[in-house]
């Protein structure tokens, strides 16, 4: 027996139509039967569990997932930085080794080399992987105008406001032209004004050159603004809960963030996540506040 | 008033501008003071007399010091036997200090004079020649040990396999003190400049290595890891990242390290043919010109100080994107 998908009536055909022609698309990244166990101690932690994922070409993918799932090891073992015991990952059916150009990173953590220039930073990788001082540097600039840095081009990171660092550092990854963009909650340091601008430059962008972003965030709002499917993790260990279609039309706009549709779709992204993360007891806590007397000018703040 | 004080006791807290000038001066002026205090109050220290005139004590002599203990038995012993001993009969002196400590303005003195006056024999060095042969020494062995030593460092923070073979024996040998190898140093090297350039080798070489292997490993890993994913491999990381990534704080290394070097140089300068600025020491204390002692040892100081002032001025200028200081 099948009971129906709580978000089942959200899913209009034109939406379930995109999806199903999304689901139609080559494989990007393909991730099968991946395991993955950390060393504590002598014995073996298992963060990943026999995960299962295929991104297909230009979605948008999004991962959440209580704190310590893994997906930040996710992440980084399709980046190549982490190795692992069993299962494959494979972009455009090309199995992984090792990190590649085929794979662009965007860190939580500010990660442009600081003592470079904002250019010479979107330049790096260009530079790595064999091209030319001069033509880089034409490409770079090209770049750095696209998110709005002319003006920064010549300034150092330590100079600039944490939205402009991640900006760099997603123009720095897709500068190497990767198939799939790593994202391992790139705005989480930025304040919501902040954020939000970020998600629509990170649209924009998304919508007009060919990559396949796979956005870790544990911010839930941020996940159904942006994904086409939010790929649902439960910890010890790792597993994959649900795959979920966001029941969103494209593009998605401001205003979506109000909608009946995304309010119900966060609530069930909320059952999801939630039912994981372990729930202190604070009622106990909190008794115990009401115990401290409160000798003050002000009795009660009702 | 009051908040300046507060936050003199504040822990951690930034200072303002005027507190930080005011409590650098002190740092100076308060040893100073003290100086000054003990050199002209006779009332806190002075031990000795300095003879203005020997009376009837035969062994006496004016301008000598003698311990005031001895001055009061003696000025006692012919007040008992001449109870109207005249000003003249008695001893007479002023309190003042021993020998050994200079008044400040002897040594600011000293300063100057000490390169006015040329060497008692003629081949003997001026003390701005020792004073060159010093730092000589310094820069040779502190340029020997950056030439292995930061290599030998960055290999070992960057690769653990390198860390293994490099730093159980760096560890070890670090804790031989340096001037141990004194008397090996001159059996293998003579008795000129190269055993004491291997002094300040060895006293800075081994602390270099695990300094700058410790100062490698401190670099953000989130740097190295985007440099991995952007297409940056194998040695090239070497150049492209992990050296400009370290580059302000292995300067910073160098300059404490630097510091190091100079406490080795006394020892160093003793081993073979004492040289430099520790040979103008020793015989400037041995004709008991211990005005020059001092001041010979202020400019140790104060070349090290400077040293370090002007590094740290280019250090800004180098590494423009270098926040924290
Ligand atoms: N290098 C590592 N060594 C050992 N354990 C690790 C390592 N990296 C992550 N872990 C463990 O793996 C689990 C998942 O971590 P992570 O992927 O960072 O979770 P998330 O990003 O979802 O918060 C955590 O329990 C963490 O302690
Ligand atoms: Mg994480």
């Amino acid at each position: 027996m099948t009971t129906e998908h709580p978000l089942a009536k959200w899913n209009t055909p034109e939406i379930e139509d995109r999806n199903q022609r999304i689901l139609q698309r080559p494989p990007s990244l393909k991730i099968s039967g991946m395991h993955k166990s950390f060393g504590h101690d002598g014995k073996m932690v298992k963060v990943l569990n026999d995960i299962d994922f295929t991104a297909y070409k230009r979605e948008f993918v999004c991962v959440v997932g209580p704190s310590g799932c893994g997906k930040s090891t996710l992440a980084r073992l399709i980046a190549g930085l982490e190795t692992y015991e069993e299962g494959v990952i494979s972009i455009n059916d090309e199995v992984v080794s090792g990190p590649g150009p085929d794979r662009g990173m965007v860190f939580q953590s500010y990660s442009l080399f600081p003592w470079l220039t904002v250019k010479k930073n979107v330049m790096f990788g260009l530079v790595e992987n064999g091209m030319s001082e001069i033509s880089a540097e034409a490409e770079a600039l090209q770049w750095i105008d696209l998110v709005g840095l002319e003006r920064f081009a010549n300034s150092y990171p330590h100079q600039l406001s944490g939205g402009m660092k991640q900006r760099v550092a997603i123009i720095r990854a897709l500068a190497n032209k990767p198939k799939v963009l790593l994202m391992d909650e790139p705005f989480s340091a930025l304040d919501p004004k902040n954020r939000l601008k970020m998600q629509k430059y990170l649209l924009e962008i998304w919508k007009n050159i060919d990559i396949t972003i796979f956005f870790i965030t544990h911010d839930l709002e941020e996940a159904i603004y942006l994904a086409d499917r939010i790929l649902v993790l439960k910890a010890h260990p790792g597993e994959v809960v649900e795959t979920l279609n966001v029941p969103l039309p494209r593009p998605r706009k401001e205003d979506t963030f109000l909608s009946e549709e995304f309010l119900a779709t966060k609530a069930y992204l909320e059952s999801l996540v939630h039912s994981e993360e372990e729930e202190v007891d604070m009622e106990e806590k909190l008794s115990m506040v009401r115990m401290v007397s409160v000798k003050s000018d002000v009795p009660d703040i009702f | 008033m009051n908040e300046r004080f507060s936050s003199w006791a504040s822990p951690r807290t930034e200072l303002d501008k005027t507190s930080k000038r005011l409590l650098t001066a002190a740092s100076f002026l308060l040893p100073i003071l003290l100086w000054c205090l003990v050199s002209y109050s006779p009332y806190i220290w002075h031990p000795q007399m300095e003879i203005t005139s020997p009376g009837q004590v035969s062994y006496f002599r004016e301008g000598s010091l003698v311990d005031r203990e001895v001055f009061e038995i003696e000025r006692n012993k012919i007040l008992e036997k001449t109870p109207e001993a005249t000003v003249e009969q008695l001893p007479q002196g002023i309190p003042s200090n021993p020998v050994y400590l200079p008044a400040p303005h002897e040594v600011m003195t000293a300063m100057y004079t000490a390169f006015t006056t040329p060497p008692k024999r003629s081949n003997e060095p001026w003390l701005h020649e020792s004073l060159l042969h010093s730092i000589q020494v310094i820069a040779w062995g502190f340029f020997w040990a950056m030439l292995f030593g930061v290599p030998l460092g960055i290999l070992a923070g960057t690769y653990s396999s390198a860390s293994y073979l490099i730093e159980p024996f760096t560890e070890f040998f670090r804790y031989l003190p340096a001037p141990a190898f004194g008397a090996l140093a001159v059996a293998v090297l003579g008795i000129y400049d190269a055993p004491k350039i291997a002094i300040i080798f060895i006293g800075t070489f081994f602390q270099m290595v695990l300094i700058v292997a410790a100062t490698t490993r401190k670099l953000n890993i989130a740097l190295i890891e985007a440099s991995l994913t952007l297409g940056c491999k194998g040695r090239r990381m070497i150049g492209k990242v992990i050296l400009p990534g370290v580059l302000p704080d292995l300067y910073r290394d160098m300059r404490i390290l630097l510091g190091w070097a100079w406490t080795y140089l006394i020892v160093a300068e003793l081993i073979g043919t004492s040289s430099g600025i520790t040979w103008f020491i020793t015989q400037q204390a041995r004709y008991k010109n211990f005005d020059n002692v001092f001041a010979a040892i202020l400019m140790i100081g104060l070349i090290g100080l400077i040293t370090d002032m002007i590094l740290a001025h280019f250090g800004k200028r180098l590494f423009p994107w270098h926040q924290n200081k």
